[in-house]
């Protein structure tokens, strides 16, 4: 089944179940009820008695029919033509007797208060045997107008009803029909019908008139009368001798004018209803406990359908999450619930299938990093390996160049005739050549610095010491490392830096480098004149300027003086001699600092280099400067 | 009579600081000689050089372990260390300071600077 209907169905049989436990447990209250106030239960079956009398009495009339003349005795078929639709009423319902005369020993005057406003008054004169009646003024007379006495009548309580006979003409009175009931066993019977209660109705004179039963002694029908009587009903609980506990519940059956005329009691034997009670109670009980198993039962059963499956599901899903292993897909889908296993089933097999290619992939990946780093370890090895390898043999040539320029400037000068042209000369030319292959020693290791710097510098390699610097000192330190340079050159050098210069965080060595290698160019290209270096604070820059007199640069190389082995001159004064690295080295500095580097120049006249340093760096390239 | 140790486990290296401090020896000045840096460390505890030049790169020990015993761990008073050393980084530099040297030269050097250097040290005049 669907979800959907399978939660209405669900739903509602959960809906009914505190209604179905509501009802059992009302009924149970009422029954615990009873159980408490049996006379209650009692009670109400007198009130039913009491109605019941009262809808069944014009069951039980008798006829009685007076005429003022004469009495005689009237049949059925004599009233079947009379006018009064009582009368014809009373014929037509009620069973007809003929002909009871009654009498009674006194005389009897009385009023009697009907509905409305109607009343009736007779005389009763039993000695005479007449009857005489005031006038009149309405015939029809409601049912229940009564005359009961305990003298006129015997020990039977009877009803009557008295009806005006009136001739064709409705002029003239000419008689009296009363109808009587009777309250006596059949009545009872009637009323009672299979009940094994006690049924008794006694009359105000304490004198038991009719019972269901068997004849009550006379110690029961006294103490049934003594709780007669009393205004109210209500029910008491007797002991009968020789009989029993009973529960006794009574109520007036007639009253007239205030007066009690009789009372109608039940009477029933206490343990057999209170067993009675009891087992209601308990039939109830079970009746409620199973019903709300039952109910309980189909509404779980319902509830199940659902949660079991769903549960279900989770679990299966919860597994993937700690195991991966994958959730199944249903043999059949029957509901929403199949459904969603089914994509859940799809969706793990995907992931297994997806995660089998990254395994793949990672492996590959871990398998190119090594690789990679591998490379990188080479690379490093071989760089390390080219500086050491490279130096040595290059110190050797260095310093053996040197030796011999000594040896010929110093001692061959000394031990050999100078005087002797061809030897001065060859010595010349030892000390010249000797010279030549210092220097060129010396450019190879330049170039060589410059190449590993740079090298370094691209690959990331170099370890940059980022600290406060007082760049003035620095500017000193450049100065005074490129100083015997410049004096042997004859060339002046001077350098512009306040005091209070800012300082900034940078890696002092880098720095210095660059400025020594701006000051050498500058050195390299004048030949006459002063460099000068300035450095200056703007709002957010520290600017450097190297600025020298020399041959300067054309346009058109102005913009490539820091691509890497360019250099100007090289074509035009061949003796220039420089590695075509360093402006670039200088420019990876200045750049790795967020700074910029350029050139400005006049051809003939002279060259400006200058770089600026943000004043606010924060340490390391990529990151935000900060400020 | 000032002595001053030649320690580099390079032949022509070796043979390049002789012939370049043998002009000290007018001087009075002696010049030993060491192969690796264990030898070097003996002949300095052993005869106590005013002078040493002292290769980083050399088996055995490296000159940074050299320099840090005689100046540091076991020191010999009286003993000028000059590293030389074919690494030019910062680092380099700085391990040399920690090691306790008084300078640091990088190759290929100028002999005409070692020799000025050396007389300074030595407290010889030019």
């Amino acid at each position: 089944m669907r979800i959907r209907p399978r939660i209405l169905v669900g739903s509602l049989s959960i809906a009914l179940l505190p209604m179905l436990v509501l009802l059992l447990a009302l009924q149970i209250v009422a029954l615990v009820q009873q159980n408490i106030n049996i006379g209650n239960s009692l009670q109400d079956s007198v009130a039913r008695l009491k109605d019941d009398f009262s809808r069944d009495m014009d069951k039980y009339q008798n006829f009685v029919y007076f005429t003022s003349r004469s009495i005689k005795n009237f049949g059925r078929n004599d009233l079947r033509d009379l006018t009064d639709p009582a009368i014809s009423f009373m014929f037509n319902k009620l069973r007809l007797t003929t002909l009871e005369l009654t009498y009674g020993p006194e005389v009897l005057s009385r009023k009697l208060n009907m509905n409305n406003d109607f009343s009736l008054e007779y005389i009763l004169d039993s000695e005479k045997a007449k009857f005489y009646w005031n006038q009149m003024d309405d015939p029809l007379m409601p049912w229940y107008a009564t005359l009961s006495t305990p003298d006129l009548v015997s020990n039977i309580f009877v009803m009557r009803h008295i009806a005006v006979i009136y001739n064709s003409g409705l002029a003239e009175k000419v008689g009296l029909v009363v109808a009587t009931m009777p309250i006596d066993n059949i009545y009872m019977t009637d009323l009672v019908g299979t009940s094994q209660d006690l049924i008794a109705v006694v009359n105000v004179g304490g004198i038991l008139i009719s019972s269901s039963q068997w004849p009550l002694q006379p110690e029961a029908i006294s103490k049934m009368h003594r709780a007669f009587g009393r205004k109210r009903a209500g029910y008491e609980q007797l002991n009968i001798p020789g009989k029993g506990d009973y529960y006794f519940a009574f109520d007036s059956l007639f009253r007239e004018k205030g007066k009690d005329i009789a009372d109608i009691g039940i009477l029933v034997r206490g343990d057999e209803f209170r067993q009675l009670m009891t087992t209601n109670l308990i039939v109830s009980l079970i009746l409620f406990i199973v019903i709300s198993a039952a109910a309980t039962l189909v509404a779980l059963s319902f509830s199940n359908r659902l949660t079991v499956p769903l549960l279900d599901l989770r679990a299966m899903v919860l597994n993937f999450q700690r195991n991966l292993e994958m959730i199944p897909r249903p043999s059949r889908i029957q509901d929403e619930i199949d459904e969603l296993q089914d994509g859940f089933g799809r969706m793990t097999e995907s992931i297994w299938n997806y995660q089998e290619s990254l395994v793949e992939y990672s492996q590959n990946l871990n398998e190119s990093n090594r690789k990679l780093q591998e490379l990188d370890r080479l690379k490093t090895e071989f760089l390390n390996s080219v500086a050491h390898e490279v130096r040595t043999p290059l110190t050797s040539m260095v310093g053996f160049a040197r030796l011999i320029e000594r040896f010929a400037q110093d001692d061959l000068r000394q031990f050999l005739p100078q005087d002797v042209p061809k030897v001065a000369k060859t010595v010349n030319n030892i000390v010249g050549n000797a010279q030549i292959i210092f220097e060129e020693g010396m450019r190879l290791t330049d170039l060589l610095n410059d190449f590993l710097d740079l090298a370094k510098i691209e690959s990331g390699k170099v370890e940059w010491k980022m600290e406060m610097t007082n760049l003035r000192t620095a500017a000193e330190h450049a100065l005074i490392s490129v100083k015997p340079m410049f004096e042997k050159k004859g060339l002046q050098v001077e350098l512009i830096a306040g005091k209070d210069l800012p300082n900034i965080v940078c890696d002092k060595n880098k720095i210095i480098q660059v400025l020594i290698n701006l000051l050498s160019n500058a050195a390299k290209f004048t030949d006459q004149g002063k460099v000068v270096c300035d450095i200056q604070a703007t709002g957010s820059e520290l600017l450097f300027s190297v600025s020298d007199t020399g041959i300067g640069i054309s346009p058109d190389n102005l913009g490539r003086i820091f691509e890497k082995f360019k250099q100007v001159g090289e074509i035009v004064f061949k003796d220039i001699k420089g590695t075509g690295l360093g402006l670039a080295i200088c420019k990876e500095i200045v750049e790795y600092h967020r700074g910029r580097i350029w050139a400005e120049s006049e051809y003939g006249k002279g060259t400006t280099v200058s770089f600026a340093l943000p004043l606010a760096f924060s340490v390391g390239r990529g990151e935000e400067k900060a400020g | 009579m000032p002595k001053i140790l030649i320690a580099d486990d390079e032949v022509n290296i070796r043979l390049l600081l002789q012939m370049t401090l043998e002009r000290l020896n007018d001087a009075g000045v002696e010049l030993l000689v060491a192969e690796n840096g264990v030898e070097a460390l003996r002949q300095i505890r052993a005869h106590k050089p005013e002078l040493v030049f002292l290769d980083v790169m050399m088996p055995e020990m490296s000159g940074y372990e050299v320099c840090s015993m005689v100046k540091k761990t076991n020191p010999v008073p009286g003993v000028a260390i000059i590293l030389l050393t074919a690494k030019g980084q910062d680092a380099d530099y700085q391990a040399g300071m920690n090691a306790g040297a008084d300078q640091y030269l990088t190759k290929p050097f100028d002999p005409d600077v070692l020799l000025v250097t050396a007389k300074k040290i030595l407290g010889l005049s030019d």
